[in-house]
């Protein structure tokens, strides 16, 4: 439990963009993992089953908080997916020339800019880069063919790109 | 060489993929160990059953579902209670008037139904189950049905019984009680008595 609490509050965190909602599902994660020890089959690593649980759990609670949400603003103004909130990004001239600001700005640009993907994206993006998961654990995780995940990955990246040109 | 194209996505995606590894990680808080022990003890302490029950009920409960099949279900029972107040009990049986079934009873039944071809008798006979008896009693009674038809010397009915495939003899008064009915099937089976 020890070695992957970290793994996995950090891994939630990015999916929800929440760090009390993250603790909370990292959890109930490891609660089902004990309490339905029985049920893990050797066939695959434990750590492909115990993100398996989280990604479920977080994906129910994603989906439970999408049905009861407000409606945000800039969803009016957009034609696009709902998901995709565009974010707004600072000024470069307006930040300050502090190198901890500047890093703190864009830590809180990405962090906002990975929450804005569609779930479906920001899943095997999350596991890919940021948990450095290789594609065949990614593709058991999420219970997709491998080439379904590169392509998410892929078109994850490139909405990414968009809404971080200026900080790449 | 290289294509300037291919080049310039290739190092923006490097950039992203070093952006995002640049992010830092969060841990979990120091009571995480604690708060998880005390989680799994209450777990445990919970019924299997319930906890899954109450799990499913937290997922799938709503609010707005909840007060569309509330809604749907009232205007079911308000069609279904406006159709019974607004329907003749009498009219059950399409194609048979109740003033057809009134005229027969009025008569002699098995008189009458004697008569009738079989098609009409077992019209009549599924009428009849329609009719109340009170209705009828009273009509085969006044009718002087007891000097006619199956009504024997000795104050007994005559009566095909569809049970026991066989006549029986039953005294008048008992069988008084759908007597249309015995009427009815005497005439359609046995139409000589």
């Amino acid at each position: 439990m020890r070695r992957y609490r970290n793994q996995i509050t950090n891994y939630v965190y990015r999916m929800w963009n929440d760090y009390d909602r993250a603790v909370d599902i990292a959890q109930e994660t490891f609660v089902r993992v004990y309490m339905h020890a029985d049920r893990y089959q050797a066939t695959y690593n434990f750590s492909t089953y115990i993100y398996r649980i989280a990604y479920n759990l977080a994906i129910t609670e994603l989906r439970q908080r999408k049905r009861r949400r407000l409606i945000p603003l800039p969803t009016f103004f957009s034609d696009k997916d709902s998901q995709e909130i565009e974010v707004e990004l600072p000024d470069q001239k307006q930040v300050l020339a502090d190198d901890a600001m500047i890093d703190d700005e864009r830590r809180r640009a990405v962090s906002k800019a990975i929450a804005s993907l569609p779930d479906i994206y920001r899943a095997p993006l999350v596991l890919c880069d940021i948990e450095e998961k290789s594609y065949e654990e990614i593709s058991e995780i999420l219970g997709l063919p491998a080439g379904t995940v590169k392509s998410r990955i892929n078109r994850a990246r490139n909405l990414l790109k968009e809404k971080l040109r200026e900080f790449i | 060489m290289e294509c300037t194209d291919c080049s310039s996505y290739s190092d923006q995606t490097m950039g992203l993929i070093a952006l995002l590894k640049a992010q830092p990680r969060v841990e979990a808080p120091s009571d995480f160990d604690f708060k998880l022990r005390a989680r799994i003890a209450r777990a445990k302490s919970e019924p299997e059953s319930t906890s899954i029950l109450g799990h499913l009920w937290a997922k799938t409960f709503s609010w707005g579902q909840t007060a569309t099949a509330a809604a749907a279900l009232g205007l079911v029972l308000t069609f279904v209670t406006y159709n019974y107040m607004h329907t003749d009990p009498n009219a059950i049986v399409q194609g048979v008037s109740t003033s057809a079934v009134a005229s027969l009873t009025e008569q002699a039944l098995p008189a009458a139904a004697a008569s009738l071809p079989t098609e009409a008798a077992k019209t009549t006979r599924v009428a009849s189950r329609n009719v109340h008896q009170p209705v009828l009693m009273p009509a085969l009674e006044k009718s002087g049905v007891e000097n006619q038809g199956n009504q024997r010397n000795d104050g007994t009915w005559k009566a095909y019984n569809s049970e026991k495939r066989q006549i029986v003899a039953a005294p008048s008064s008992s069988t008084l009680v759908g007597a249309e009915g015995y009427a009815v099937k005497t005439a359609a089976f046995v139409p000589s008595i």
